[in-house]
């Protein structure tokens, strides 16, 4: 039941976002948080917030990487993807790695980045390893089994791996579009989902800096 | 011979603008489509998606397929997003390309699948890629390798 409330969260702030009518030419705001008048946050909030995944998942170097653990207190950025994307998953994590790059580098040290496969079948440590330091040698990338993935998908309200044939063996995964922040109080509020036609870069440029140095702010 | 240099010409031409004009197939009746900024983005893995504008100059037209000599299969594919989840699938029916209008293959919306990439190209190199459309027939345009992100550059700054 928690699930499906979360999941109706996120669909609303989806549906939100869509309204906002950024998606075709960049400009204007897509989705904002506003507290008093005021634009805080110009990613997407999720109510209630997404609980981070409290799960143990092997990384690319085989070695087990406790979530909670491993990023108490850190802003940790989650996406969940597959390397086989062509198309969304790459520019979702090239625009994550080009707002870091840009940020005051005592600020981009307190970010966690973590890559969570949905495609286990063919993403192995070191197809993982390559793919992601194409973007940056320090976002962490996990590898659940089948299981277990199914089991993170839900905790966060998300729909189950579905694989699409696209014959002689090959095959596309579904994902969240979206990149879900995780502030110091261990809780998702907001995500950055992807847009049609770019702008996403300077959105996160302006939340990432906020949320790394402040926390979450609930807005007044 | 003549007609073989206006050909060579006309190859050059359409190499140096990576851009080609097919025309109609049944006498004029559907106009040309105009093929340009054709660009492909590879990872590390052996697929790759490959993105360009489409122009219908009169009647309009459909892409029907596609095909590439540096991939075991190629597709025409759209990233369908559904409540935050997205999921690429192939199209069907093709491509509709708008009578005097076009459609623009980008990043998000529809691409050009390559499947099956032996060996990756590298940032700036080009190949060739076969279209067919449903009315225009077969025309071959000339992609080349892009750096990852420049459509998200082009996209966050452009007024289209």
């Amino acid at each position: 039941m928690r699930a499906r409330l979360t999941a109706a969260a996120v669909l609303l702030a989806l549906a939100l976002a869509a309204c906002g009518g950024a998606s075709d030419d960049g400009d204007g705001p897509a989705f904002e948080v506003e507290g008093a008048g005021e634009v805080i946050y110009r990613g997407a909030r999720v109510t209630p917030p997404l609980p981070k995944p409290a799960f143990t998942l092997p990384d690319t170097e085989g070695q087990p990487f406790d979530i909670l653990a491993e990023t108490e207190g850190a802003l940790t950025l989650v996406y969940l993807g597959y390397t086989h994307c062509p198309d969304i998953c790459p520019a979702h994590m090239l625009d994550v790695a080009k707002t870091l790059e840009a940020m005051d580098p005592a600020l981009a040290e307190r970010i966690r980045v973590l890559f969570i496969t949905t495609d286990p079948d063919r993403d192995g440590p070191a197809e993982m390893r390559r793919w992601l330091d194409l973007w940056d040698s320090r976002f962490v990338g996990l590898i659940p089994d089948a299981e277990t993935l199914d089991a993170l998908l839900r905790s966060l309200g998300m729909a189950p791996i579905v694989k699409t044939d696209l014959g002689d063996g090959r095959y596309s995964v579904n994902h969240a579009s979206y990149l879900i922040a995780y502030t110091p109080d261990g809780l998702g509020h907001i995500v950055y989902p992807w847009l049609e036609g770019g702008g996403l870069r300077e959105i996160m440029a302006h939340d990432f800096p906020l949320l790394a140095a402040d926390g979450w702010q609930e807005p007044s | 011979m003549i007609g073989s240099a206006a050909r060579l010409a006309f190859a050059a031409l359409s190499l140096c603008l990576c851009a080609t004009v097919a025309c109609g197939g049944d006498g004029g009746d559907s106009g040309g489509i105009v093929v340009t900024n054709a660009r492909a983005q590879f990872t590390t893995t052996d697929v790759g998606a490959v993105y360009l504008d489409i122009r219908a100059t009169g009647g309009g037209d459909t892409l029907i397929a596609a095909s590439a000599d540096i991939a075991d299969d190629t597709q025409l594919h759209e990233i369908a997003t559904d409540g935050g989840n997205a999921m690429m699938r192939a199209v069907e029916g093709g491509i509709p390309v708008e009578p005097g209008g076009g459609v623009s293959l980008r990043p998000g919306g529809y691409h050009v699948m390559l499947l099956g990439v032996g060996e990756i190209p590298e940032v700036g190199e080009t190949f060739v890629l076969t279209l067919e459309f449903e009315r225009a027939g077969r025309m071959t345009v000339t992609v080349e390798v892009a750096a990852f992100g420049e459509d998200a550059d082009a996209g966050g700054h452009s007024h289209e």
